[in-house]
């Protein structure tokens, strides 16, 4: 158990300077921003514990607040439903047996199709929090669901590459 | 009270979920009074310090492309320098009479038209009377002697170039300090001959060959050109290979020399002429 907290310590750390260091250095305009650092709550273990989950995602959302000098609780609330939604999301793409897997997500174990809904589903529902906390209003509706769509598939296209070309070689 | 608990055991994801995000949107919505706390401001100092580091890093990815950039600016920016240089040195300031006023100015031209490969070759400019240019106006460049200013129409000037082979202007060898009259023998455009200096003279390869400003169509000491090599030729006198400073295929700005009182020096040369 320790040994596995200081590896998604390390995983933590490492996805919040990508993210701030790499991922928003590219230049890839004001619609689309990749938002890799949810890999971290996206693969966590099947059984890992709901409880334990919220708190990752409080102490990311904080971390990727403040290094991307955004409002802070902004990442934070949305990570948190993320964390909050993911059991029940996965429930609906996987077969019951593998909910209590110490496996992570992977579209080894889940399969392609299953794997892609997984994490869009995902993503949209975290976009969709993240976006309509940040604008607070419905003024630019169409503007705020083409940032949604856009940043939706971009994060889910760096989520699947990154986890074909680093992730699922490991193991 | 077992009830309650067995409750709250049941429902405690969600009351963690809901607690945790109560927390965030409080933070959300007090969010300028977190930013400028300590710990905050202390974060953001970190970051910006790594954000040099990586930034550093990103600059060495392009080195290539700014040294290229830099060194076409550089090179803009040596020709623009060179200009002011030339002007500078040779302003009309350096070069004055007894009294200390100035003896010549300087109209800038642009070459339009030049060749080298010829034996009688000119050079167009792009300036003319317009600008004051008038006939038996010397031309130069930082490099040296280019020609002298044969016609000029409204807004260009026609020169006789220096590589032309019957034009001879007045140059002095600094060391040796004799003067005499440098010629294009029409071989190549980088050199020409200094004729006329006495077999006594101490004529050393490599002296430096300058304008004499014994005429009032050039400024003295412009750089022309140093010696190459010498020998004796026509009994007394050396004939002196010259290698020129200024690369004829590459000029493209000049300076055309005015000489302030030049009406003045002809009036007393038709004069002499009279008697």
């Amino acid at each position: 158990m320790n040994t596995n907290f200081i590896r998604l310590l390390c995983y933590f750390i490492l996805l919040i300077l990508m993210q701030d260091m790499v991922v928003d250095k590219l230049p890839l305009g004001t619609y689309i921003r990749p938002e890799i650092y949810t890999l971290f709550i996206l693969l966590l273990p099947f059984n890992y514990p709901p409880i334990s989950m919220l708190g990752w995602a409080f102490a990311l959302g904080l971390g990727i607040d403040i290094f991307s000098m955004d409002i802070i609780g902004l990442h934070t609330a949305a990570l948190l439903v993320l964390a909050y939604v993911r059991p029940r999301l996965l429930k609906l793409v996987s077969p019951k047996d593998d909910m209590e897997s110490i496996a992570t997500p992977s579209y080894h174990n889940l399969g392609w199709r299953s794997f892609i809904i997984y994490v869009m589903l995902s993503i949209a529902i975290y976009n969709t929090v993240l976006f309509i906390l940040d604008t607070f209003s419905f003024h630019n509706f169409f503007h705020m669901l083409l940032r949604i769509i856009s940043s939706t598939l971009a994060t889910t296209f760096f989520i699947i590459l990154i986890q074909v070309a680093f992730i699922s070689k490991r193991r | 009270m077992d009830n309650l608990f067995r409750f709250l055991i049941g429902i405690r994801v969600l009351l963690s979920f809901v607690i945790l995000e109560v927390i965030a949107l409080l933070l959300f919505t007090a969010s300028s009074y977190y930013q400028q706390s300590v710990v905050v401001s202390k974060l953001h100092s970190i970051r910006g310090s790594l954000h040099e580091q990586v930034t550093h890093f990103a600059q060495y990815l392009d080195l290539r492309e700014t040294n290229a950039m830099l060194a076409a600016e550089n090179t803009a920016l040596h020709n623009e320098l060179a200009c002011y240089r030339f002007v500078h040195s040779t302003s009309p300031g350096t070069v004055t009479n007894h009294a200390g006023a100035p003896l010549f100015n300087y109209i800038p031209a642009n070459i339009t038209d030049n060749s080298v490969n010829k034996q009688h070759n000119y050079i167009m400019l792009d300036a003319g009377a317009a600008d004051h240019v008038a006939p038996d106006m010397g031309v130069v460049t930082q490099n040296g002697v280019i020609g002298i200013v044969m016609a000029v129409t409204e807004h260009y000037a026609i020169v006789k170039s220096l590589l032309h082979t019957d034009w001879r202007c007045n140059v002095r060898l600094v060391h040796a300090g004799d003067f005499g009259p440098l010629q294009w023998d029409g071989l190549t455009y980088n050199e020409a001959v200094l004729h006329d200096i006495p077999q006594h003279s101490n004529v050393q390869t490599g002296d430096t060959v300058v304008t004499s400003g014994y005429s009032s169509i050039f400024p003295p000491d412009i750089p022309v050109g140093v010696v190459k090599s010498y020998e004796i030729k026509r009994g007394n006198f050396y004939e002196i290979r010259i290698r020129l400073f200024a690369d004829f295929k590459k000029i493209r700005h000049v300076n055309i020399v005015s000489f302030l009182y030049r009406h003045e020096v002809n009036t007393l040369n038709e004069l002499r002429d009279e008697y």
